[in-house]
């Protein structure tokens, strides 16, 4: 496998994902499929090595800035370390078809999640609340979703600390990105350990999700927003049709 | 609930410094390690050790709670501890 491609698609994903808030595993999974060739485990492993890159680089910044609800992340990330783990352990024995549909589903709900919308309705914040049975079990489901399809789950992990918790969207925002590093690196590990993580190909890429988000950081301004959310919801309903062929052709 | 408050705020601050430090280490490590894959010295494979740096790194922030939190945060450092302890269990089950 070429370093400079894999490099590209971590430069692709790293990019996309800090100009448009989203982990870089919905990228990432299908680039490495379909662009690389990997196989879907192997594309998962390596998808998480690069949300944990994501996530450390982002939440440093946002630890920074005071914008992350340390105890509420640690206490919620207790249980989606559970559940990654869990996922991460029974990933060597789910079938690759519905993990293929599986992962179109979740593209298809945040490509519609992501479509710029006019006004967004949002519940009045309150004072954050102690994770409650409904908030840990929810949290236990975002941390599968992330172990079984290579993603932070950050798309769940936002509407926990947001609805269910009070927090702002703001600080959900940031309190997530800290929490997917932990989720994705106890999957990770479980993944690594299993033998199914090829390393070069995970710093390759991984590197290229770096440099991504750097040159995100420094270009993201001068890009209408309004029109890459656009493009991007396209693009991942495509991926989500692609990967339905594909988990089709696997049953 | 604990809530943002000064000491929050200086634990925050120095989990910063430890996800920067770690996220470097690995960065370098993995730099120097394609270049040397590219150099075609494979002997030594760096980036296999940059990319475990920054899988541990988030375990390495959550130990850094669990040790620092102390008494006034104790329900902290049980959540940590218990994540830890957790990941480490799902590592065992693996292996």
């Amino acid at each position: 496998m070429e370093v400079l491609q894999l490099a590209g698609i971590g430069v692709l994903a790293g990019a996309l994902g800090a100009l448009l808030g989203v982990g870089g595993g919905v990228i990432l999974v299908p680039g490495l499929i379909f662009l690389a060739g990997l196989p879907f485990s192997s594309a998962v492993a390596t998808s998480l090595v690069c949300v944990v890159a994501t996530s450390v680089a982002g939440s440093a910044v946002y630890l920074r800035r005071n914008a992350v609800d340390v105890p509420v992340a640690v206490e919620l990330q207790c249980f989606t370390v559970l559940g990654a783990v869990a996922a991460g352990l029974a990933a060597a024995v789910v079938p690759v078809a519905p993990l293929f549909l599986a992962f179109a589903t979740l593209l298809a709900v945040t490509s519609v999640r992501m479509w710029p919308r006019e006004t967004r309705a949002t519940p009045a914040v309150r004072h954050p609340r102690a994770p409650t049975p409904v908030a840990a079990g929810a949290s236990v489901g975002a941390g599968v979703v992330s172990g079984l399809l290579g993603v932070g789950g950050g798309v769940l992990n936002v509407p926990i600390l947001h609805l269910l918790l009070g927090l702002s969207f703001d600080r959900a925002v940031a309190t997530s990105i800290l929490m997917i590093g932990v989720t994705a690196s106890a999957a990770a590990a479980v993944y690594l350990v299993r033998g199914v993580v090829d390393l070069p190909v995970a710093a390759a890429t991984m590197l290229g999700t770096f440099a991504g988000a750097s040159l995100a950081a420094v270009t993201g301004r001068r890009v209408s927003q309004r029109l890459l959310t656009m493009g991007f919801s396209l693009l991942l309903l495509y991926v989500a049709f692609r990967m339905v062929l594909r988990g089709i052709e696997q049953l | 609930m604990v809530s943002n408050s000064s000491d929050v705020e200086v634990l925050g601050a120095r989990l910063a410094a430890v996800l920067l430090g770690a996220q470097w280490a690995a960065v370098a490590l993995i730099c120097a390690g394609l270049a040397l894959e590219v150099a075609g010295w494979t002997k030594v494979r760096l980036e296999t050790l940059g990319v475990g740096v920054l899988v541990a790194t988030p375990f390495l922030a959550t130990a850094f709670i669990a040790l620092t939190a102390g008494r006034a945060r104790a329900r902290l450092a049980i959540f940590a501890v218990a994540t830890l302890a957790l990941a480490g269990l799902g590592i065992v089950l693996a292996a």
